[in-house]
C-alpha cells in the first residue's frame, strides 16, 4: 500500500493525526506491557514487532479505509485530550510531528506505512484509557465493541492487532513472554472468535465471582510508570466480598500513590523550595481503623507543605450493611483547602465520577483539639454574654464570621479599644473583613448572622493583621496576629470590670519578656529569674478558666491556617503547657493569659494557636496540651497604648 | 551552657538543619530556660524521625517532642446556622 499524496493533500491534518496517534500508541503500549511485568527492552521489542506485523497487514487497505481510520483516530484523540494527563502527552507529540521527527524508537525514520501501523493500536487503547469499556475486557472483545460500521478491511486489521495485543496479558510472574514474538498468532481470519456481546460498559456487581474480579487485579500496574496509567473506570462497583474488596483497595492505592505527582504539579509557584528544603519521601504506613486496614500514603513533601505532607489519602473499605459481609471502597483525602477541587478533578479523570462510585470524603489536614465544635456549639455557656457589651473572656466575632474571645481593654487618650487575635477578624480568603462592604468594620459580642442584632455591635475594626505567610528558604518574617477594635462608648464597662479576669483584678502593665527578634540576637537582655515554668492563668474564653506553665519563649511555629489553607508562621510566641485537666478548644483564640506570680496576675498575652504534643524524647514521657500565646510586649501596634 | 543569644541562633537554624538531617521539618522551635543563664532549644516534630535526632544544634542542647495534633489557630468556625445565613445572603 502506498499512502498517496491525495490523502494528505485533501486533508493535511491526517499526517499529524497519524503521527500523534503513532507516538501515543507507542508510549501507551510500552507502558502497558511494562506494567504487566515485562522488562523494558522486551516491551519495546514487542511494540516494534507489533508495528511491523501490523504494517504488513494493512498493505491491502485502500485510501478510503485509511481515511476512515484517521477519522476514528481524530475522535479518539479528541476524547483523550479532555483528560489532563493525556492532553499533555498529545500536545507534546504534536510538537514532535510538527517538527517532522517521527521516528522509530531506535531513531530510524518511519515510513508512511509504518505511521499508519503505529497509529492503529490507539483505536483499541483509547477506549480502555478513557474507561468506556470494562478494564478487563479482552482485546478481542474490545475490538468487537468498536467494529460497528467499520469497513471489513479495517475490522480485519483491528482483529489481528487485538490478537497480538492479547500477548500482553501474560502474567508477570508467568515468566517470560514468548521469546519469538514472531510466533504470535497472526491469523487474521478467525471470524469465529467474535465475542457475542457488544455492550460497551457491562456492569459488574458484587455477585460475580472472585475470579472474575480478581483477574484485572493480578496485573497490577507497577509503581513506576511513565505517567500514562491504566484507567479504572470499571472499578468493581457495588458491594464486594472481602477478598475482592481488599484486592481492589490495594490496587487503587497503588495507582493513586504512583501518580500522585500529577496533583502536586503546579504547586511549585506557591511553595517554592530549594535544595536545603528538599524533604525525603514519606513512607507508607498502615493503620487499623474500625477493624479494617486502611492503607495510607502521601507524596513527597517537597514543594508543598513544609512540615506536613501536602496531600494524604487513605483507601479503605466500609461495610455495605450490617452483617452483610459485603464491602464498598472508600477514599479519604486530606489536603489543603485550595487543593480540594484539584484533587477531586484529578480523581474524577481517572476514576470517572468518583463521587458516584466511591465514598469520598475530604478534610483539611488538621485535627481539632477537642470535640467537633460544629456538632456541639454552645459557646461560652459558662459565661453569659450581655449583648452589646465587651467583656474579657467573652466571644467576639464579625457578622457571619469566625468566633474568638475578647482579650482585654486598651486605651488611647479617652478612647477605648479591644484586643483579640487577628485571624478571628481576618476574612476567609485573607482579604480582611475591613474590606467587606457588607458589614464594614463591625464587630459583635455574640455570633451574629449577616443581619445582626442592632444592639449587639461593640465596635469597629481599627487594625487587623494575621500572621505573615511562611516562605521556605527565607527567615521568618516577624508579624503579629492581632486585631484592635475601636469600641463603642456604650459597649465599655466600668473601670473595675475592665481589669477583671475571671473575677480577679490584674496589673495594668504587661509581663515583660526578653526581646527576641527572629534574626540574630544583638544583645542579651537581663532576665530576672526563670521564665520557663512560670504559672499562667487563662481567661474564660470558650472553655472556661484554666492554668498552665510557661514552657518556652521565643517560639517560631509554622501553622496551616485552616480557613485559607496557607502555611503561616508565628514568631516570638510563648508556649504554655496547660494543666492536665485544662480544656482548650476552637474558639479560645484571643483568650487572655496572665502570669501568676505570688497570686498577682500580670497580662502576658492572648492565645492564638494550640496543639497536643506527646511522646517526649529526652525529657519525660507525658503528652500535653500546649497553647501558643502572642505576648503583648512584642506587639508593635500596642506599644503606644495603655491597658484600659 | 548556652546563652540566650546562642539559643536564639540555634532556634532559627533548627528548622532547615533538622529537616535536612532527619527528613522531618520541625513544627516549632522555642527557647527553653533551664537555669537563669542556661538556655536550650526545644523542638516539636510532626512525627517520630527514623533516626535518632541530634542532641545539639549549633552547640545548643536540644530536646524533642512529637506532635499528637498539628498546631491550629483556635478561632471557632461560625456555627452552622451562621454559615447557612451567609449562603442565603449570597456571601461566600
Amino acid at each position: 500500500m502506498t499512502l498517496n499524496e491525495g490523502l494528505f493533500n485533501d486533508r493535511p491534518s491526517a499526517r499529524v493525526t497519524l503521527g500523534v496517534a503513532g507516538l501515543m500508541s507507542r508510549d501507551l503500549l510500552i507502558d502497558q506491557v511494562e506494567q504487566n511485568g515485562w522488562p523494558e527492552q522486551r516491551a519495546r521489542a514487542f511494540v516494534r514487532q507489533l508495528s511491523a506485523e501490523t504494517a504488513a497487514d494493512i498493505s491491502a487497505m485502500s485510501d478510503a479505509d485509511i481515511a476512515q481510520i484517521v477519522d476514528l483516530l481524530d475522535a479518539e484523540l479528541e476524547h483523550l485530550h479532555e483528560i489532563e494527563t493525556y492532553a499533555v502527552k498529545i500536545d507534546h507529540a504534536a510538537k514532535i510531528v510538527d517538527a517532522g521527527v517521527v521516528t522509530h524508537a531506535d531513531g530510524s525514520a518511519l515510513s508512511l506505512l509504518n505511521v499508519v501501523a503505529s497509529a492503529l493500536p490507539l483505536l483499541l487503547l483509547s477506549p480502555k484509557l478513557r474507561s468506556t469499556v470494562k478494564i478487563d475486557l479482552s482485546w478481542l472483545k474490545l475490538t468487537a465493541t468498536l467494529e460497528a460500521g467499520l469497513p471489513s478491511e479495517v475490522r480485519r486489521v483491528l482483529r489481528a492487532l487485538a490478537r497480538r495485543l492479547e500477548q500482553m496479558a501474560d502474567k508477570p510472574n508467568d515468566a517470560n513472554p514468548p521469546d519469538d514474538l514472531g510466533d504470535a498468532p497472526g491469523n487474521v481470519e478467525a471470524e469465529s472468535e467474535d465475542p457475542p456481546s457488544s455492550t460497551v460498559v457491562p456492569e459488574q456487581d458484587g455477585s460475580e465471582d472472585d475470579t472474575t474480579e480478581n483477574a484485572p487485579m493480578t496485573s497490577m500496574p507497577a509503581l513506576k510508570t511513565n505517567g500514562l496509567i491504566l484507567p479504572v473506570a470499571d472499578w468493581p462497583k457495588g458491594p464486594l466480598s472481602l477478598s475482592v474488596a481488599v484486592t481492589a483497595r490495594d490496587r487503587l492505592f497503588t495507582i493513586l500513590n504512583a501518580h500522585i505527582d500529577d496533583i502536586r504539579a503546579g504547586l511549585e509557584r506557591q511553595f517554592p523550595t530549594n535544595g536545603a528544603n528538599e524533604l525525603w519521601p514519606e513512607s507508607q504506613f498502615s493503620k487499623q481503623e474500625r477493624g479494617l486496614t486502611w492503607r495510607r500514603g502521601q507524596c513527597e513533601q517537597r514543594f508543598n507543605w513544609p512540615f506536613r505532607e501536602p496531600f494524604r489519602f487513605g483507601v479503605g473499605l466500609y461495610s455495605a450493611g450490617a452483617n452483610s459481609g459485603q464491602y464498598r471502597l472508600a477514599i479519604r483525602i486530606q489536603s489543603p483547602h485550595e487543593m480540594k477541587q484539584r484533587v477531586v478533578k484529578w480523581l474524577d479523570a481517572r476514576l470517572h465520577d468518583v463521587n458516584a462510585n466511591f465514598s469520598l470524603r475530604w478534610s483539611a489536614p488538621l485535627v481539632t483539639l477537642a470535640a467537633n465544635p460544629q456538632g456541639n456549639f454552645k459557646p461560652w455557656a459558662h459565661k453569659p454574654v450581655r449583648s452589646g457589651k465587651a467583656t474579657i473572656g467573652a466571644p467576639i466575632n464579625i457578622a457571619g464570621g469566625r468566633v474568638g474571645t475578647f482579650s482585654l481593654f486598651m486605651k488611647e487618650s479617652d478612647k477605648f479599644l479591644g484586643v483579640t487575635a487577628g485571624h478571628i477578624i481576618w476574612d476567609d480568603d485573607g482579604r480582611g473583613e475591613v474590606k467587606d462592604q457588607r458589614s464594614p468594620f463591625r464587630v459583635y459580642s455574640e455570633p451574629q448572622s449577616d443581619t445582626p442584632e442592632p444592639g449587639a455591635m461593640i465596635g469597629t475594626v481599627r487594625h487587623v493583621s494575621p500572621f505573615p505567610p511562611l516562605r521556605l528558604g527565607h527567615p521568618p518574617q516577624p508579624g503579629s496576629d492581632v486585631a484592635i477594635i475601636a469600641l463603642e462608648d456604650d459597649a465599655v464597662p466600668v473601670a473595675t470590670q475592665r481589669a477583671l479576669m475571671n473575677g480577679r483584678s490584674f496589673r495594668r502593665s504587661f509581663f515583660d519578656l526578653p526581646d527576641l527578634p527572629p534574626g540574630v540576637m544583638t544583645h542579651e537582655p537581663a532576665i530576672d529569674g526563670l521564665i520557663s515554668g512560670k504559672k499562667v492563668e487563662k481567661s474564660t474564653g470558650k472553655t472556661g478558666m484554666a492554668t498552665g506553665n510557661i514552657n518556652l519563649i521565643g517560639v517560631t511555629i509554622e501553622i496551616i491556617d485552616t480557613a485559607t489553607g496557607y502555611p503561616i508562621v508565628g514568631t516570638n510566641l510563648v508556649e504554655v503547657v496547660m494543666a492536665p485537666d485544662a480544656k482548650i478548644e476552637l474558639g479560645d483564640s484571643g483568650s487572655l493569659l496572665c502570669v501568676n506570680e505570688d497570686n498577682q496576675l500580670t497580662p502576658l498575652g492572648f492565645i492564638c494557636a494550640g496543639q497536643r504534643i506527646g511522646r517526649i524524647y529526652n525529657t519525660d514521657g507525658k503528652s500535653t496540651s500546649s497553647v501558643y500565646s502572642q505576648p503583648f510586649s512584642t506587639i508593635a501596634s500596642l506599644k503606644q497604648l495603655e491597658i484600659g | 551552657m548556652a546563652t540566650l543569644q546562642q539559643a536564639a541562633e540555634a532556634r532559627d537554624q533548627a528548622f532547615d538543619l533538622l529537616q535536612k538531617v532527619l527528613g522531618v521539618r520541625p513544627q516549632s522551635a522555642g527557647i527553653l530556660q533551664r537555669t537563669v543563664n542556661d538556655f536550650a532549644i526545644d523542638v516539636v516534630l510532626p512525627r517520630e524521625p527514623e533516626i535518632p535526632p541530634p542532641v545539639e544544634v549549633c552547640g545548643v542542647p536540644v530536646t524533642y517532642r512529637v506532635a499528637l495534633t498539628d498546631p491550629q489557630l483556635l478561632n471557632a468556625p461560625a456555627p452552622r446556622w451562621l454559615t447557612r445565613s451567609r449562603e442565603r445572603s449570597g456571601r461566600r
